[in-house]
């Protein structure tokens, strides 16, 4: 329960800098997994 | 590419092509002009309450953002050096042209009083209404991909001088048509920042421009893969690249699109988790949200992903489609499914029959257009006396 607008932003801001933070290193795997095969091949 | 070779690919007038489309678009003229001789209200299911249907939520809506192909791939060649994609701009460039003609038809058929439409720009302007923003916008827009259309007129008329002329602009015009499609593209929705009583939560947020430019680039990425499939299949015998070069240009296109929906999906969580709407997903129309989320931009990302990796073009043109329709049902779901999402069912919107036929007969003249154009111009491929032009 958010009693004022600071709670609430200090709850939603929290939570979304986490999921900021997890996306970034969910992406450098996702990156990682897309281009793992370029360097053996010639760019398409 | 001969002449001759060219008629025996085209065939005679009553071809079943042509046949079909005649029909629908013979249907379509007697719907549009029952629209502007008697009103929305005999051809729509429009109403005070569903100002904006069909004709807005696909015609316009998704019609801007399957168009966006265009900019997206002549932005790569021409602004950062991608000239391994070249074979596929005068296609993208055209499907956009045709696209945006297409956005204003369907707007004038919505509107009505075609007579009118120069009146933001010449008698009231409204310079603070996003609408104004995307008027201009996308008249200026239309004009710049018209130019950029011209070079295969020139080519193919021969006028070289005219050639020339356009080809020294083509820098210019793509800076232009960056900069225009960007600000539209995010406007549009922009224009549904005033509606956070209308329309669902789950929907809306301040950042929905962001999102509807993310969504428009990968919906380019993947018209552009649908598009290729169609045309290299139906003017096979004028495409002058090579299979492995076509299917390399398909594996880039799907790497661009798996980074492009990964960051649209990091866009959206973000706006949910800003709004902490997380308890509305265990709704109905949170279920209706994931499905359009889940299975047509987290499953096309990670399809895109794989063709790429695994070098599988079935897989990116599956992709491609789930992100095509992903991105028509977002812009559904903004414009009429969860737009008035609290009104009673008896009074939501579903469109009627006649609204269905004409945005079928704007795509089948796009389409139509489309073959007339790449059957004479050189679209698909490089016109002997203009070689390295392209």
């Amino acid at each position: 329960m958010f009693y004022t607008l600071v709670d609430f932003l200090t709850h939603t801001e929290g939570v979304t800098y986490i999921l900021i933070g997890v996306f970034l290193l969910v992406f450098l795997s996702f990156w990682r997994y897309l281009t793992e095969r370029e360097k053996n091949e010639k760019p398409g | 590419m001969s002449e001759a070779t060219l008629r025996d690919e085209r065939g005679g007038i009553f071809t079943p092509f042509n046949l079909v489309t005649g029909v629908i678009l013979l249907g379509g003229a007697i719907i549009l002009t029952i629209r502007f001789t008697t009103g929305l209200a005999s051809t729509t299911n429009l109403s005070n309450t569903n100002p904006w249907g069909l004709w807005i939520g696909f015609d316009v809506m998704a019609g801007v953002a399957l168009a966006a192909g265009g900019f997206v791939i002549s932005s790569a060649v021409f602004l950062f050096g991608m000239k391994e994609y070249s074979p596929v701009v005068r296609p993208a460039l055209l499907t956009g042209f045709l696209g945006y003609a297409l956005v204003v038809l369907g707007l004038l058929a919505d509107l009505g009083r075609p007579w009118r439409l120069p009146f933001p720009f010449i008698k009231q302007a409204g310079p603070t209404s996003p609408l104004f923003e995307v008027s201009l916008c996308v008249a200026l827009y239309l004009t710049v991909l018209l130019i950029e259309t011209t070079p295969a007129v020139f080519e193919w008329l021969g006028l070289k001088w005219w050639r020339r002329l356009v080809g020294q602009l083509t820098i210019v015009l793509t800076i232009f048509g960056l900069i225009l499609s960007t600000m539209h593209q995010s406007t549009l929705g922009a224009m549904y920042m005033v509606t956070p009583t209308k329309l669902h939560p789950l929907w809306y947020s301040p950042h929905i421009p962001v999102q509807f430019f993310i969504s428009a680039v990968a919906a380019g990425i993947s018209m552009i893969i649908i598009e290729g499939l169609f045309s290299h299949r139906a003017f096979h015998h004028q495409v002058q690249i090579s299979n492995e070069q076509f299917r390399g240009i398909n594996f880039g296109l799907a790497k661009g699109g798996a980074v492009v929906l990964a960051t649209y999906i990091a866009v959206k969580v973000v706006a949910l988790s800003l709004e902490n709407e997380w308890r509305l997903l265990g709704t109905s129309w949170g279920m209706w949200y994931l499905v359009e989320i889940m299975g047509f931009v987290v499953v096309p990302c990670i399809l895109f992903a794989v063709a790429y990796r695994e070098r599988r073009l079935g897989l990116a043109r599956v992709a491609a489609a789930l992100t095509v329709i992903g991105v028509v049902l977002n812009r559904f779901n903004v414009t009429f499914i969860a737009f008035n999402w609290k009104v009673p069912h008896e009074m939501r919107y579903a469109p009627a029959w006649t609204e269905i036929w004409v945005t079928v007969s704007l795509i089948t003249l796009a389409v139509v257009v489309f073959r007339w154009a790449a059957n004479r111009m050189p679209i698909m491929y490089e016109h002997p006396e203009f070689p390295a032009m392209h």
